[in-house]
């Protein structure tokens, strides 16, 4: 059995930069460095393996968003995807669900079709959609399950292994108390913890090669939902400023202070 | 009037969590009244003592995967302006799915509830505070409990209300679960980092530093300095150009503390730092600061380690 | 109101050198100003190279005293605990036949006859130090030992250290908002934390000098000019430590190359790069397209790297100037003011020298090198001291 894997990613402030928050209250992104959120990149690289391993016929990635999102789609193309999509949700701001119900459309309609509309050639249908746990701007983490609930397909979060089963998937979850091992039984959504899978580097080679990759814009009023949202930021602040801390002696009175418990607390697990 | 909230609630070690105390006293906050989820007449007789819980609710008789009990809140989400969970596996999966089912929204890990309809929460990793108001009719959150104290467990007087059965989801199956395994060598999730920078002056003390990390299963990290100096792999880089690192504590020996490195692991709970420098910028940011020798530290550490290591 | 004899404003490489020279020299009153820490500007984003190699005879004598420092930099700081991460790994430069031989031969030929040690290899000997390049087009390949790379953040924060044990005092996060005059005499700053009077100021601002300017109503040309740097990754031709840094004249984009942490490759161009719109470190969009073109320009040289993987990259900023060589020296009429700006992209490697030669003059002594060719009227004049090699760090 071979399927396709969709690979949902978003464009998000890099990692690394201090974000402000500017005159008008909120936070401007213009000039800032943008990257693909780390953690789609593990989903990327896992979607990649899975289809090396022969599970999965293509890889695609797609994004919800402006034009401009086009280049974290290169850079999955230059790890190695197959296609990639750009929803373009013009002056729309998508919440969680808004997002979810466009990739739900957007399943849909590839399962629906024939391949005319499409410019991969297989006739798989998803058998797998592999995103990030979580964006590294909102912090939310919900795209994944509500897609999920929209497909009525099982999920499994934050997870940092998995392999195809005879029916679908076996995918072990970070937990509150360790990890847990579910099956997913039939297409599923998987959200990929760092763990996951390292990324592979991209390569000089596959910088050049991406470029001949397929690339298509979809515009989002073609798929009918609703994009209004239903939670609005009325502010943004700076959190508290870290307070200065402490000097103390020597290690024992950094042990009386911090408590060898906290301190030790991964020995010997 | 459909403005009650909902709390999730989980039961650990033979009572109901300290979790589901903290978010019930969180909802509360709200001013409406509150009912409690509960899955087995065990938990829902615990329950029924919680101050501040007005009804109890008995869904099962187990706990449900997250999918059976997304669609168990979706069966009840009308009668509530607002379903709450601690921010943890369970509410984290169940409570997102239950939003979609019924087309409403989901907040993660809120830090405050200002007004029945308003909270706060964290962007950006929680480098910016925001605060967002809720406009559908039934918000899903988690609620982040360290930020609350919990509710009284005793006081209260709530009534039990069996919820019909539904089907359940049969398409997802727990196998397995594995104690938590923290050999901490993966850098980006670990609890608890050993950092080393410039002044371990060689690759040998910064092997010695892996050591301690390994005794105290803590992941290994560097600063880009040391790793320019070749002391340490370029993945084991915290910084700017390196990792960004959230650990619980942070323990820097030789680190100065360039703002490049400090982007990669400010948001640690608590920041040690060891340093023969006292003007070494890391001890601004540092909760506790020892200027002296990092070798000393590291024996004295590594001592204590191991000692509590063989004591288990 | 506090008085100080020198005041220094900024605490990047420069500042911290100028703050430890002039306490070595004897002044006692000294206070510098951050609006940041130490060192937390373009100094920390500086890949750390040094070398002697200049086709400006100024800069020649300004990098060989350099040089010296940063070799002995504990006896120089005098503090057996400083480090400026010295990799002494030699430099090597080439170019192919063309517009740039000359003035290689040029630059070689100049430095030899100051005393500095520079071999010429052949293209056997070249690839011997550097095996996983090729040198087939090299039409000159010039070779000095005393060469390599260090810390910039290490060696701002050494100066630092070395200057407050002398008495200095360093305020950071404070910003300056303007001076004080008393006619065309300098006489104070205004800062966050207060005013504070001086005998003398020094500016070391950095691509924030066009604040200075603003304050003393005289233009000062510098321009903030974003490069990027790579990182990559070729296990089958590690970049070690013990391999040359290295500046491929023969590339378009004027490459220059060492070591990352013992097996990376750290790459970036010379030329001229993303002038911004105002002066600011925060890290730059770098495009998979821009990866692909100097990775292309790396591979014609290092042709494993043809298959080399991006590991990282960041981008660091210059404060450039017209001729791309430093504004040193008074400005103008204006008494009391010493400027130090505009290293465009030399100035770590320069900043011992730079740090002594600037207190000299703000202390009225004579000073190693004269300050007279760097002076700000030379744009008008147009005594420019343009590098043979065109626009670009190469100088």
């Amino acid at each position: 059995m071979t399927m396709k894997i969709l690979v949902p990613v978003k464009r998000v402030v890099d990692a690394n930069v201090r974000v402000r928050i500017g005159s008008a209250g909120g936070v401007d992104t213009a000039g800032l460095k943008m990257s693909l959120n780390p953690f789609d990149e593990c989903a990327v690289e896992q979607a990649l393996r899975l289809r090396e391993a022969g599970v999965a016929s293509s890889v695609t990635v797609l994004t919800c968003g402006r034009p401009v999102c086009q280049d974290v789609l290169r850079t999955a193309l230059a790890m190695g995807a197959d296609n990639a999509v750009l929803i373009d949700t013009a002056n729309a701001s998508p919440d969680s669900l808004g997002i979810a119900r466009l990739l739900h459309a957007f399943i849909t309609a590839d399962t629906d079709t024939d391949t005319d509309t499409d410019t991969d050639t297989d006739t798989d249908a998803y058998g797998l959609v592999l995103c990030g746990k979580q964006a590294i701007d909102d912090d939310i983490g919900g795209v994944a399950a509500m897609l999920a609930a929209l497909l009525g397909w099982p999920q499994a979060l934050n997870a940092s292994a998995m392999e195809a089963a005879a029916r679908g998937w076996l995918v072990t979850c970070g937990d509150d108390a360790g990890t847990a091992t579910w099956r997913l039984d039939g297409p599923a959504v998987v959200s990929a913890d760092l763990r996951l899978a390292e990324p592979r580097r991209v390569t000089l080679p596959s910088i050049v090669k991406a470029k001949q990759k397929p690339l298509r814009t979809v515009d989002a009023s073609t798929f009918n939902v609703p994009l209004g949202t239903q939670i609005r930021i009325v502010d943004m602040a700076e959190p508290p400023v870290r307070q200065p801390g402490i000097k103390v002696a020597d290690t024992t009175a950094l042990l009386g202070a911090i408590g060898s418990g906290r301190l030790f607390q991964n020995v010997g697990a | 009037m459909t403005m009650r909230s909902l709390v999730v609630g989980e039961w650990k070690d033979g009572a109901i969590a300290d979790a589901t105390l903290r978010v019930i006293r969180a909802v509360s906050e709200r001013g409406v009244p509150v009912d409690v989820l509960t899955f087995s007449s065990v938990m829902a007789n615990a329950a029924v003592c919680l101050d501040g819980v007005e009804r109890v609710l008995l869904a099962s008789d187990d706990v449900p995967n997250p999918e059976t009990l997304a669609a168990f809140l979706q069966h009840i989400a009308s009668d509530y302006s607002m379903i709450a969970a601690s921010h943890r596996t369970a509410g984290r999966a169940a409570l997102p799915r239950a939003a979609a089912l019924t087309g409403n929204a989901f907040l993660a890990d809120i830090t405050r509830v200002v007004t029945a309809q308003r909270f706060v929460r964290g962007l950006y990793a929680g480098s910016v505070v925001a605060t967002i108001e809720s406009t559908g009719a039934t918000l899903f959150a988690t609620i982040r409990t360290s930020s609350f104290a919990p509710a009284c467990a005793t006081g209260g007087e709530a009534s039990i209300v069996a919820l019909e059965p539904i089907a359940p989801f049969t398409a997802t199956v727990l196998i397995d679960r594995q104690a938590a395994m923290q050999d901490g060598s993966d850098l980006a999730s670990a609890s608890v980092v050993v950092a080393g920078g410039r002044g371990l002056a060689s690759k040998e003390n910064m092997d010695t530093l892996g050591t301690l990390a390994r005794n105290m299963g803590a992941a290994l990290g560097a600063s880009r300095a040391a790793v320019d100096a070749g002391y340490a792999p370029n993945a084991a880089q915290v910084g700017q150009t390196g990792k960004t690192v959230a650990p619980d504590i942070y323990l820097a020996f030789g680190i100065s503390g360039a703002i490049q490195h400090l982007a990669g692991m400010k948001d640690s709970q608590i920041i040690v730092a060891v340093n023969k420098d006292p003007d070494a910028p890391i001890f601004s940011v540092a909760d506790y600061g020892i200027v002296g020798d990092l070798f000393d530290v590291m024996g004295e550490l590594d001592a204590h380690a191991r000692a509590t290591g063989d004591a288990q | 109101m506090s008085h100080y004899d020198f005041i220094v404003i900024g605490a990047g490489v420069i500042g911290a050198s100028v703050a430890h020279h002039l306490a070595a020299l004897g002044a006692k009153s000294v206070l510098v100003v951050d609006r940041s820490t130490i060192g937390a500007g373009t100094t920390s984003q500086s890949s750390g190279l040094l070398r002697t190699h200049y086709s400006v005879r100024q800069n020649v004598e300004l990098a060989r005293s350099s040089w010296h420092a940063f070799n002995n930099f504990a006896d120089y700081v005098d503090d057996d605990e400083a480090s400026c991460g010295l990799v002494k790994c030699g430099y090597m430069i080439c170019a192919p036949e063309g517009d740039k031989l000359a003035p290689l031969q040029a630059s070689l030929d100049a430095q030899q006859g100051m005393g500095i040690e520079v071999q010429l290899l052949s293209k056997a000997e070249a690839r011997e130090r550097l095996p996983i390049a090729q040198f087939d087009d090299a039409a000159l390949i010039g070779y000095e030992p005393e060469a390599g790379f260090a810390d910039a953040y290490l060696v701002a924060t050494g100066f630092a250290r070395s200057a407050r044990r002398r008495g200095v005092k360093i305020m950071e996060n404070t910003t300056v908002t303007g001076l004080v005059r008393d006619g065309r005499r300098v006489t104070g700053i205004e800062t966050s934390a207060g005013t504070f009077s001086c005998g003398a100021l020094i500016s070391t601002q950095n691509i924030w000098t066009p604040e200075l300017a603003g304050w003393i109503g005289v233009p000062l040309p510098v321009k903030p000019e974003r490069h990027t740097v790579l990182a990559l990754e070729c296990d089958a031709a590690p970049y070690t430590f013990n391999m040359p840094a290295f500046k491929d004249l023969g590339s378009p984009g004027m490459l220059y190359f060492r070591s990352y942490g013992g097996s990376q490759m750290l790459v970036s161009e010379g030329v001229v790069g993303e002038t911004l719109n105002a002066p600011e470190t925060e890290q730059g969009d770098i495009s998979l397209d821009y990866v692909g073109e100097v990775g292309a320009q790396v591979a014609e040289r290092f042709t494993a790297y043809e298959m080399a993987g991006l590991a990282s990259s960041w981008t660091g900023v210059y404060d450039v100037t017209p001729d791309w060589n430093p504004v040193l020296g008074p400005v103008g009429d204006i008494e009391g003011l010493t400027v130090g700006f505009g290293f465009s992209g030399h100035g770590f490697k320069l900043s011992p020298g730079i740090g002594k030669i600037l207190a000299q003059h703000a202390l009225g002594h004579a000073s190693d090198v004269s300050l007279a060719p760097y002076s700000l009227d030379r744009f008008a004049s147009g005594a420019l001291l343009v590098g043979k090699y065109g626009s670009g760090a190469v100088s």
